[in-house]
């Protein structure tokens, strides 16, 4: 491979690695304002962002309105962000900017009257061009518009994206709806991202298997053709020296035969395109926390199905090595025993310090492997998940654990019940 | 070098063994065309390991291949090194993996491999081994150019 394939590869992999599956979510509390009077403005400001304000008598008083309630709730707020605005381009403004910065509002409470020209519905549609994420709930004095209207002016494919309040609102009224909306959409946004991570690995995974691949199937013909080579090379140089006729030709005839035996090899290879690079660098880590993190990766995947996790022992024992090959090792894992189980069950991790070596234990509570299929489950490209499995998993992780970590991967039935992969590697020792 | 120079001896019994018998064939015609007289070839290590281990059985030198199925070389290399009579016989490593390579040539070294070698190899490259470890005078080496 020439020197800028590789770097090719490698930055490819960096590049994976800096969209890091591991970045934590983070919430996102911003909250857009919109109405044309002042003291409206400052009411929502008073309620969502208290700290610097008397929060304990918020009496919201619309000059259309003459109806006024008193609320005195003392309740915890969250840290909202309150961008307060009075105008509908102001409105539009703040929004597209917030999408540019990467800082978009999950919620906006809209005034229906804004003064002369469009009015508040009309803003939420345009804003739902520019935002699709951000929630809505219109306030309004006057019945002006049926709730069946707005549905229909808004499409109704928008009718989880907005709610109504008549004003005048009440403090908890306001404080409740900024809460269950901004809940609602960081919930729906983190499991986006964690869905997208988790793809993330599972490419990651896949692209190292295709890499993988290459070097186990190399390491299998590796020997195969430096036996070949060795014909060749021997035949030729035996060659050289003899003037006997008959050695010659025979020497000759074994070359042609390596050679097209080689070519067969080369043959198998067509679609396995690039080596393995190793594209991180090698560093020492904690076991368990590789664990943790494959957890994190797959909570969702976890918590949507009905599957326990246990964490029987968590030795804290630190190996020297690949941590997102690691990563990758237990994520698969993991996902072969959800898949073993079908997305019920049980999974046990368990990390030992045996002194020399980190030992750890990955078990399910499926119906484990039949004793003669034991033996294939680390042949490439033997597998059970059909069309689903590529058949390199096992024979990848047992590569990444015994090349790249020197350790030993074994697959073997649990003695009471499911599946167990016990791996073995050594640790680093302290100085 | 260090020692004595030793004028080579090619009544020397070697036990040459490979599973694979096209690599086998070469390696016996390079020794023989070094001037090797007695090659003991065995394509089956099992059958090695007990021919190994038979204390009657004239060995002076052992190449082996490292990949063979059942005992590999390393097993045969352990064998030699805990044997009573055979732990001080020159021991020479074949092997073709070389993604394990660093990993191999470390355990072969703490078994006191005598010297190791990657396929493909020139029949040059294994006599200037052989001769190194048996410490022969390296004859055209020394002629003057």
């Amino acid at each position: 491979m020439s020197e800028s394939a590789a770097k090719k590869i490698e930055s490819k992999f960096s590049d994976g690695i800096s969209e890091s599956p591991q970045s934590a979510y983070q919430p996102n509390l911003r909250i857009l304002v919109v109405d044309d009077e002042p003291e409206i403005l400052k009411s929502y400001s008073d309620i969502l962002n208290p700290d610097a304000q008397d929060s304990n008598v918020v009496a919201l008083r619309s000059t259309r309105s003459k109806a006024a309630t008193k609320v005195s709730e003392a309740v915890p707020v969250t840290e909202f962000e309150v961008i307060a605005v009075d105008s509908f381009d102001k409105a539009i403004t703040a929004v597209e900017e917030g999408v540019k910065a990467g800082r978009p509002f999950s919620l906006g409470f809209f005034d229906v009257m804004l003064g002369e020209g469009p009015d508040g519905y009309d803003l939420v549609k345009q804003i739902g061009a520019v935002d699709p994420k951000m929630y809505a709930v219109f306030v309004t004095a006057y019945n002006d518009r049926s709730i069946d209207s707005i549905q229909d002016f808004l499409g109704s494919d928008k009718t989880q994206k907005w709610d109504y309040l008549n004003k005048p609102f009440s403090h908890g009224e306001i404080l409740q709806k900024a809460r269950s909306f901004t809940r609602l959409y960081n919930l729906t946004e983190e499991k986006l991202l964690k869905d997208k991570q988790l793809e993330e690995v599972r490419r990651q995974l896949l692209e190292s298997e295709k890499l993988s691949s290459v070097a186990a199937v190399a390491r299998g013909v590796s020997h195969e053709f430096g036996n070949l080579l060795m014909q060749i090379m021997g035949k030729a140089d035996l060659c050289l020296v003899t003037d006997n006729q008959e050695k010659m030709k025979e020497g000759f005839e074994v070359i042609l035969n390596a050679t097209q035996r080689a070519n067969s090899i080369l043959e198998r290879f067509k679609d396995l395109s690039n080596p393995h690079a190793k594209y991180e660098p090698r560093q020492n880590f904690y076991v368990h926390e590789v664990i943790d993190e494959a957890l994190l990766l797959m909570e969702h995947k976890i918590r949507t199905s009905e599957l326990k996790v246990s964490r029987i022992r968590t030795d804290h024992v630190q190996i020297e090595g690949y941590k997102t090959a690691m990563l990758q090792v237990i994520v698969n894992l993991t996902l072969n025993a959800i898949h073993a189980m079908g997305d019920r069950g049980q999974i046990d991790f368990t990390v030992s310090d045996l002194g020399l070596e980190a030992e750890i234990r990955v078990r399910d509570y499926g119906p484990g492997i039949k004793e003669e299929s034991l033996k294939k489950v680390l042949e490439p490209f033997y597998t059970t998940k059909g069309s689903e499995g590529t058949g390199l998993g096992l024979p990848i992780c047992q590569e990444i654990i015994e090349v790249d970590h020197r350790g030993i991967f074994r697959v073997q039935n649990h003695g009471v019940k499911g599946l167990e992969v016990v791996m073995q590697i050594p640790k680093v020792t302290e100085v | 070098m260090i020692g004595a120079v030793l004028e080579p001896n090619f009544d020397l019994p070697v036990l040459l063994i490979d599973d694979d018998a096209m690599v086998r064939d070469v390696v016996a015609q390079y020794l023989e065309s070094f001037g090797f007289t007695k090659v003991h070839q065995l394509g089956d290590p099992q059958k090695a390991l007990k021919y190994l281990n038979d204390p009657l059985n004239p060995i002076g030198l052992i190449i082996s291949d490292w990949e063979m199925p059942g005992v590999n070389g390393l097993t045969l290399l352990k064998a030699v090194r805990n044997h009573p009579v055979r732990k001080r016989v020159p021991f020479v490593m074949i092997t073709s993996q070389r993604s394990m390579e660093r990993f191999k040539i470390t355990q072969a070294a703490q078994m006191r491999v005598s010297s190791y070698l990657v396929k493909p190899f020139r029949a040059e490259t294994l006599k200037t081994k052989i001769w190194e470890i048996l410490g022969w005078d390296a004859i055209e080496k020394n002629k003057p150019a």
